[in-house]
């Protein structure tokens, strides 16, 4: 830990503290300049490799080395010396610190009291790329990056207002994080503002390492099954989510943005959905609401029907189960769970395997656990259609955590199905219901606008067409609900 | 950017229309567990007398329930300051705490008996209604808008599938019951009369009874939460007019009326769906039930938390007795939970009255 020292105790008093503070000779990418500047000592800092040696050497170097006079003053130096654009003071030693540790570099100079610090940062990162988990047929097809900065630009690029506030804090107690605030201002409220401002400050924690960290220190319900806050890579995402009143909170080294509060009904929609006119984005809202479905409930009902109300399978489907199932010595249930298991089994090997050896997984997975466990007469074909289906139902999940969660609650059905029936998948959806239904997201209803109902943008399940869409979410000011005065396609003349 | 004003209601920055979403969300409950009652009081009384049971079933159900609300919002009105502190209003939620646990009661049994019919006749009764005791009562979350929130998403869920079984039953029930004089005769026809009367008086009551949801036009806020009564209203409507005439007039058991009833659908799905849509109304008038009950029970006995375990626990002795057995002791005991909840509330009302007159001339 640095200590917050004040360097006002002249030039070796803030080297000694400055070189003590970054361990230097002991760290050897820390590095000192030590020339004269006007007839005084000057000493300049910063770390090989995180500042750019152009930067340092056009913006500070060349300049102060070719400064004429003596007796250097903050003024005459910022005003006649030297040319970069974003330099600033500072007194205390924790805060050149944090700066140094960003990128930039600190330069102290003979009487001056505090160190004038300079943007140079030039270290390596990865550029725009495409998104890896919120893929879209239409749109644009730019991710967030690791560089908070970065993020922000790609944010003010779509969004060019000067209501789109950005606030810097911190988090970590030891190893301090830069933590940005988004919002536009007149749009999202003050009080979710003011709250996310007291969560991020009751973050007691060394260090927060992803946003993931992050967002379960800030969630409200942390054993909760589904997520709190919505993640997005994506900048015209996060734009809307902006535009519905919510706050935007980015993490530096986090390729993606949180969105706080959020609703339930946003984990359901594909960043495309708008992007489409609205017969096929609601055809296709539909789909994935069915896809939702069926991997929730599919393996469930088999096993109920199955085990316990045969009754209710119409007797042509009954006859070809019992037929299958003759020949397959495992019981239903336990032959639903363990393919259940095997197929999440595969997934997460699909996600963890290097990309050179993905064809192999394609054999294992198909060959041998569908087509050779089918021969086999290990499981019936009916499962593994079931079972196949049901994955690609939560596939359609756009939510990478909700689909995890979707996983999660069908096997807790299937269980409960296995032990009772319709009477035990009942049960167990609704208390997952109740469960859902209690929950908060930034102090605001999970399932709100729907439960309880809320003036609301009537996107939610449908994808209602766009000139329609006159409210904001229920989360923005309430006074700044209403989108468009008026009729949007104003240039349709009235029928008479 | 420009900010453009309307007039969208803002829940939180008004303290009134906050209180008015409340007493919104108490009048759904309210609402939502007579239609619990509803269900399970016409699957008790399904049809050994139609008509009469399903008025009975109506007025013992809806009116009170319709005079309790409006006898609550009264003494919410005429409450002097600090009145929730006097020993007479927490005395009337003790009151309503005792009608909240019975009705638990009543959605209890129904689901125990349901699922011992339905799914295990052969696992004992005591086993099953420990399970479902224990894991409703551990299982309803304490949040305070977990229950209403629930009811409200599932409305949908259980419109589907009430509007699915009737437009599959229906095409193959007695056709002569919609043309009544054609086939049964006077008798009946008054009876069908009655139960469609009954059917849209429960409606009517739903309308008054129902919220109207901050912020939405008045009609789309009361009509589209009245769903769940009207399905009620529905479910006695095609009961009546699925059954075959003996039926009707024969003293027959629970089991059996419902078994009948089942067998009356013409393909599996209908079947499943409503089966699963009626166990799902039984949890949902025992969830909305224990939550008022615990609402109560913090108003009336200044606990902070309200443990519901204990309570479904206690629920389970009248499950096991059987359905005649319990269907006997509800019928005599149940309907004079209400005159006695009323009465309460009339006198705390008058307290009320008397305590500021005496406030106004001090």
């Amino acid at each position: 830990m640095v200590e917050n020292k004040a360097l006002t105790g002249g030039y070796e008093e803030s080297r000694r503290l400055i070189r003590e503070a970054m361990r230097i000779p002991l760290c050897e990418d820390a590095v000192t300049r030590e020339f004269t500047l006007m007839g005084q000592p000057a000493a300049l800092f910063y770390l090989d490799g995180l500042s750019s040696d152009i930067r340092i050497q056009d913006y500070i170097l060349l300049p102060c080395l070719r400064a004429e006079g003596e007796h250097p003053t903050l003024e005459h130096l910022l005003g006649h010396v030297l040319p970069g654009g974003s330099v600033s003071s500072t007194l205390r030693l924790t805060a050149v610190m944090e700066r140094v540790y960003g990128g930039d570099a600190a330069l102290i100079c003979g009487d001056i009291p505090g160190a004038l610090i300079f943007d140079v940062k030039g270290f390596v990162k990865r550029g725009v790329q495409t998104p890896a988990t919120e893929t879209v047929v239409l749109g644009p097809q730019e991710a967030f990056t690791e560089s908070l900065r970065d993020n922000v630009v790609l944010l003010r690029r779509i969004m060019r207002t000067p209501a789109l506030i950005s606030e810097s804090l911190q988090v970590g107690t030891r190893i301090p994080s830069r933590v940005c605030l988004l919002y536009l201002d007149g749009v999202a409220r003050q009080e979710n503002l003011r709250e996310l401002r007291r969560r991020l400050a009751g973050c007691r924690v060394d260090y927060v390492s992803s946003m993931g960290m992050l967002e379960q220190l800030l969630e409200d319900d942390p054993y909760a099954l589904t997520p709190q806050l919505i993640t997005t890579e994506r900048p015209d995402r996060a734009a809307s989510f902006l535009l519905s009143g919510q706050i935007l909170i980015g993490l530096e080294n986090a390729p993606q943005l949180l969105a706080a509060p959020m609703s339930l009904a946003q984990l359901f929609h594909a960043p495309d959905d708008s992007a489409l006119r609205f017969p096929y984005g609601t055809f296709l809202r539909l789909l994935r609401l069915l896809g939702i479905l069926v991997a929730l409930l599919a393996p469930a009902l088999l096993v109920a029907l199955t085990g316990y109300h045969t009754e209710g399978m119409p007797l042509t489907l009954l006859t070809s189960v019992q037929e299958a199932q003759s020949r397959v010595p495992v019981p239903v249930f336990p032959a639903t769970v363990s393919m259940l298991l095997v197929f999440s089994l595969i997934n997460e090997a699909s996600t963890r395997i290097p990309a050179v050896m993905g064809g192999s997984l394609g054999v294992v997975s198909a060959l041998i656990l569908g087509q050779a466990v089918a021969e086999a007469d290990l499981v019936s074909p009916l499962l593994i259609v079931l079972v196949a289906l049901s994955g690609l139902g939560s596939f359609v999940m756009p939510d990478y955590a909700m689909s995890i969660a979707l996983r999660v609650a069908q096997l807790a059905l299937v269980i409960a199905a296995g032990v009772a029936g319709y009477f035990g998948i009942v049960l167990c959806l609704f208390l997952l219901l109740l469960r859902l239904a209690g929950q908060r997201s930034l102090n605001h209803p999970l399932c709100a606008p729907l439960a309880p109902e809320r003036p609301r943008n009537p996107d939610l399940t449908l994808r209602c067409p766009v000139w329609r869409q006159r409210l904001r979410g229920y989360a923005a000011n309430p006074y700044s609900m209403l989108r468009a005065r008026g009729r949007m396609r104003a240039w349709e003349k009235r029928k008479p | 950017m420009s900010r453009t004003e309307t007039a969208v209601h803002d829940e939180k920055s008004s303290l009134r229309q906050r209180q008015r979403a409340l007493h919104d969300q108490r009048r759904l409950m309210l609402a939502l567990s007579a239609a619990g009652q509803l269900i399970s009081f016409g699957s008790m009384y399904l049809l050994p007398a139609a008509a009469n049971a399903a008025w009975q079933a109506l007025l013992l159900q809806l009116l009170p329930t319709g005079a309790l609300a409006l006898l609550g919002a009264a003494l919410r009105r005429t409450a002097p300051p600090g009145a929730a502190a006097l020993p007479a209003y927490r005395a009337a939620a003790g009151v309503l705490a005792l009608l909240f646990f019975s009705n638990m009661n009543v959605s209890f049994l129904s689901l125990v008996e349901l699922t011992h019919v339905f799914f295990f006749p052969s696992v004992s009764r005591l086993l099953l209604a420990l399970a479902a005791a224990g894991a409703l009562g551990l299982g309803i979350p304490a949040a305070d808008a977990a229950v209403p929130n629930a009811a409200r998403m599932l409305r949908w869920f259980l419109a589907g599938a009430f509007l699915f079984c009737a437009a599959t039953v229906l095409p193959t029930a007695e056709t002569a019951y919609l043309f009544p004089l054609a086939g049964y005769g006077a008798g009946h026809t008054l009876r069908c009369a009655a139960l469609t009367a009954g059917s849209v008086w429960a409606t009517g009551a739903a309308a008054v009874l129902y919220p109207n949801a901050p912020g939405c036009p008045s009609l789309r806020g009361r009509l589209a939460p009245a769903a769940v009564i009207l399905l009620a209203a529905l479910m006695f409507f095609f009961c009546a007019l699925v059954l075959p005439g003996p039926a009707l007039a024969a003293p027959r058991g629970y089991a059996v009326r419902l078994q009948l009833l089942m067998e009356m659908s013409p393909n599996t799905l209908s079947w499943s769906l409503m089966l699963l849509a009626e166990m799902l109304l039984y949890l949902t008038a025992f969830a909305v039930c224990a939550h008022m009950l615990r609402r109560s029970l913090r108003l009336a006995l200044r606990w902070r938390r309200a443990p519901l375990l204990p309570f479904a626990l206690l629920c389970v002795p009248l499950a096991l007795a059987g359905m005649s057995e319990s269907e006997g002791l509800l019928t005599r005991l149940l309907p004079w939970r209400y005159p006695l909840a009323a009465a309460i509330l009339a006198e705390c009302l008058l307290c009320n009255l008397i305590l500021k007159r005496k406030g106004k001339k001090a």
